[in-house]
């Protein structure tokens, strides 16, 4: 999470995968597309759906829903890919549903429970919570890093 | 240190590399002309700026260190030292002394240093005016190189087409990307490009980054398919004007195309100005006598190929200075000038860059080899070969015709891995050699890396990019023969030979059929020991790709090299089908098939 010395710019891109809410800072955000045609790469893990071509740069694009373990809908009209860029590295993102972009206040924000959900709960940094809605905020960093992912499934096929 | 200090010192340290090689080009010319006053004041100039700068962004040890080094030129200068051996070796050494900070400062900004021991020298030698009194270096162990030479020695190599000396030499007319009519020609009679020009070009040139370069070159790639989607659309169109336009647009975009890839040429001179003084340190080392001739300084390659194509250059040239020139004594004995001679060559031939690197010393002895060779254990005694093969074992790891492991080369790594190098840069390296005549070797290198020739196949619905050097030939499978072995699956018979069947979809890890399509073809690989055959569902076509990376994502990918876009804009991978087949055919729950066969 930005660690904004304005306490105005804290804002977030809140999406949907299944029925979770989940939000990564808008600074990392370049670009939202609709879901374009992908050309998969063998022996890569299984969210990794594939490249595509976006004004000439070859951009990797991930099912966030398989790499975060929600369930997995069919892709609709609404999904979309976010395109992120994190630590130089560029990765898009497959959603379900862009719903809002929210600029929490820091009381707004708390830590992550210890209460571990299929392993994803390594990717999320906080938890906003106004009203009713529950929103995990995502590190961004990590949840694009799929390096060593991609490294051990090519090594083991 | 604040943030703007720090982008000084940097912009700093890449200023300091490129002044350095300048200065040391300087002194080696400098070496061979001690008298040249243009260059005298070239040199001290450059020193006095890189001073001013060191001490500018706050690099006192850099600073102190090149005023010391100002003092002396400023006498020599003056005309009150003169350039002698030892001079020139202490300012030599001076330059390795500052390059060696100015690398240790780009990897720590903050570093010190101490070079008390130097600046004594330079301080002795300014008191002495370079006189003898200076203290010698104690000997290395082994090279007797040392204790050859005088402090008054005024040894200087051979130059054997030296033009006579004219007060401002002009600028040497090869210093031209020399043409084919070098090719094949061993003793070129025009003046050598040894001496640089003291009279050079102004270098309107300006640095770009290779990033901002390779985004170019992307950009670009995408006008290239829009414009000719936009002809197809418009193919039936009417109107002239916007046909007239969209044509002279398509001849405008290739030449866009052209000139930024252009955009990644460099020349390769310096790299032949580095070779310059490892031949000279190589040469003393070894107290031969070397002349080091370079041809084609000016030529242009892909700066990443240049910069690969470095370390492999150094070891040939180490080699032909320690291997191939004999010593000076059995070189006047049978006859050859007392100097031997090492040519350095870069020109075009076709598409390829060769880079040439030829000796005039004792050649090659196919016997020896052989001998060495079996030895070593690498071939079987008795083996018979031809003598272009006995050549070729030089290449094999762990070969090494020195029986001392001496500093400059001979631990038998060298040969192997600069043969591996230049197959990674998809080149090849050739031998000639002629017994008591010399050694020639030639590295053939594709201009760019950044396009290659390629196939683009087909595996059930998708496409991918095979790079034309893996393909050594193509086979029809309707009508081939085929045998059906039950522990080594399918093969192919093609004149003779048995060449095992991999289905391409097996390979990427796909379901496929267990049929093979009428019109499937199989592709030959023979980039292996033993060849192997690689059976596709289509080939598209040959086509020049652009190659592109894949992110840092698909560092540790097995089996793809790259991607590329191809001509409707959808990105396909290219495939390293060695890496496919050496991990499939490891695979634990690897099945030979066994039943293969045609369908009707």
């Amino acid at each position: 999470m930005t660690n904004a010395t304005l306490e105005s710019d804290r804002r977030h891109l809140v999406f949907k995968l299944a029925a979770d809410e989940f939000a990564i800072p808008l600074i990392a955000v370049k670009e939202v597309i609709a879901v374009p045609d992908l050309v998969q790469v063998p022996f890569s893990p299984k969210f990794v759906l594939g490249l595509m071509n976006v004004r000439g740069q070859v951009i990797t694009v991930i099912d966030l829903r398989l790499r975060l373990s929600t369930t997995v809908s069919p892709i609709t009209a609404e999904s979309a890919v976010i395109i992120c860029e994190a630590n130089k590295l560029r990765i898009g993102i497959l959603v379900d549903n862009i719903t809002q972009v929210i600029n929490p206040k820091l009381s707004e924000i708390h830590a992550t429970p210890e209460i571990e959900r299929n392993g994803r709960s390594k990717y999320i940094e906080g938890i906003y919570r106004k009203d009713t809605q529950i929103v995990s905020i995502l590190n961004i960093t990590s949840t694009i890093d799929i390096a060593a992912s991609v490294k051990s499934t090519s090594k083991a096929a | 240190m604040e943030d703007f200090e720090i982008e000084l010192k940097k912009t700093f340290l890449l200023e300091a590399d490129q002044l350095l090689t300048d200065v040391e080009q300087c002194f080696l010319d400098l070496e061979k002309n001690p008298d040249d006053p243009n260059m005298i004041a070239k040199i001290f100039r450059l020193a006095h700026n890189l001073k001013g700068s060191a001490n500018g962004v706050g690099f006192t040890d850099v600073g102190e260190f090149t005023h010391h080094l100002e003092s002396l030129l400023l006498l020599i200068k003056n005309g009150e030292i003169k350039i002698n051996q030892v001079i020139s070796d202490l300012l030599l050494k001076s330059t390795d002394c500052i390059a060696k900070m100015v690398a240790t400062l780009g990897k720590d900004i903050s570093a010190t240093f101490n070079n008390r021991e130097l600046i004594e020298q330079l301080e002795l030698a300014i008191k002495t005016k370079g006189q003898p009194a200076l203290p010698k270096e104690a000997p290395k162990a082994g090279p007797p190189g040392f204790e050859l030479f005088d402090d008054n020695d005024t040894f200087q190599p051979e130059l054997p087409q030296k033009p006579a000396a004219p007060a401002a030499p002009t600028i040497e007319p090869q210093s031209r990307p020399t043409p084919q009519a070098v090719a094949g020609d061993t003793k070129l009679t025009s003046p050598e490009t040894n001496k640089s020009t003291t009279t050079q070009t102004i270098d309107d040139g300006i640095r770009v980054s290779l990033a901002r370069v390779e985004t170019l070159i992307d950009f670009v790639g995408e006008i290239v398919i829009l414009q000719s989607v936009l002809r197809d659309q418009l193919a039936d169109a009417t109107n002239p004007s916007v046909r007239h336009a969209v044509n002279q647009m398509g001849k405008v975009t290739k030449e866009v195309q052209d000139l930024s890839m252009s955009l990644r040429m460099v020349p390769v001179k310096p790299v032949f100005q580095k070779l310059q003084r490892i031949v000279r340190d190589t040469s003393k080392a070894l107290a031969k006598d070397i002349t080091f001739r370079m041809v084609g300084a000016e030529t242009e390659i892909d700066k990443t190929v240049l910069e690969k194509i470095s370390d492999p250059l150094v070891h040939l040239i180490r080699n032909s200075c320690d291997h191939g020139i004999e010593p000076t004594a059995d070189r006047v004995k049978s006859g050859k000038n007392s100097a031997g001679l090492v040519t350095l060559s870069a020109y075009r031939q076709s598409s390829k860059l060769v880079f040439e690197v030829r000796d005039d010393g004792a050649g090659l002895n196919p016997e020896k080899l052989k001998r060495i060779a079996t030895e070593k254990g690498l071939i079987k005694p008795g083996t018979q070969m031809s003598d272009k093969d006995a050549m070729n074992l030089i290449f094999a790891p762990g070969f090494s015709t020195k029986d001392v492991v001496t500093d400059i080369s001979g631990r038998g790594v060298g040969m192997d891995v600069v043969k591996t190098n230049i197959e990674q840069l998809q080149g090849q390296i050739t031998i000639e050699s002629e017994r008591g005549k010399g050694t020639s070797f030639k590295i053939y290198l594709p201009l760019t890396l950044a396009i290659i020739d390629a196939m683009i196949i087909k595996s059930l619905n998708d496409r991918y990019v095979m790079p034309l050097s893996q393909v050594h030939e193509t086979v029809r499978m309707a009508g081939a023969q085929i045998k059906h072995s039950s522990n080594l699956g399918d093969i192919l018979l093609l004149r003779g030979e048995s060449i095992p069947i991999f289905n391409i979809n097996d390979l990427l890890g796909k379901k496929s059929a267990t049929q093979i399509q009428q019109d499937a073809i199989a592709i030959i690989v023979r980039t292996m020991e033993k060849p192997y055959a690689v059976v596709v569902d289509d080939i598209l076509g040959r086509f020049q790709v652009v190659t592109k990376q894949l992110g840092s994502e698909f560092q540790g990918l097995n089996g793809v090299s790259g991607c590329t876009i191809l001509g409707d804009g959808r990105p396909a991978l290219t495939l390293e089908i060695d890496e496919l087949v050496r991990s499939y055919a490891k695979a634990p729950n690897h099945q030979p098939k066994t039943h293969l066969k045609m369908a009707s």
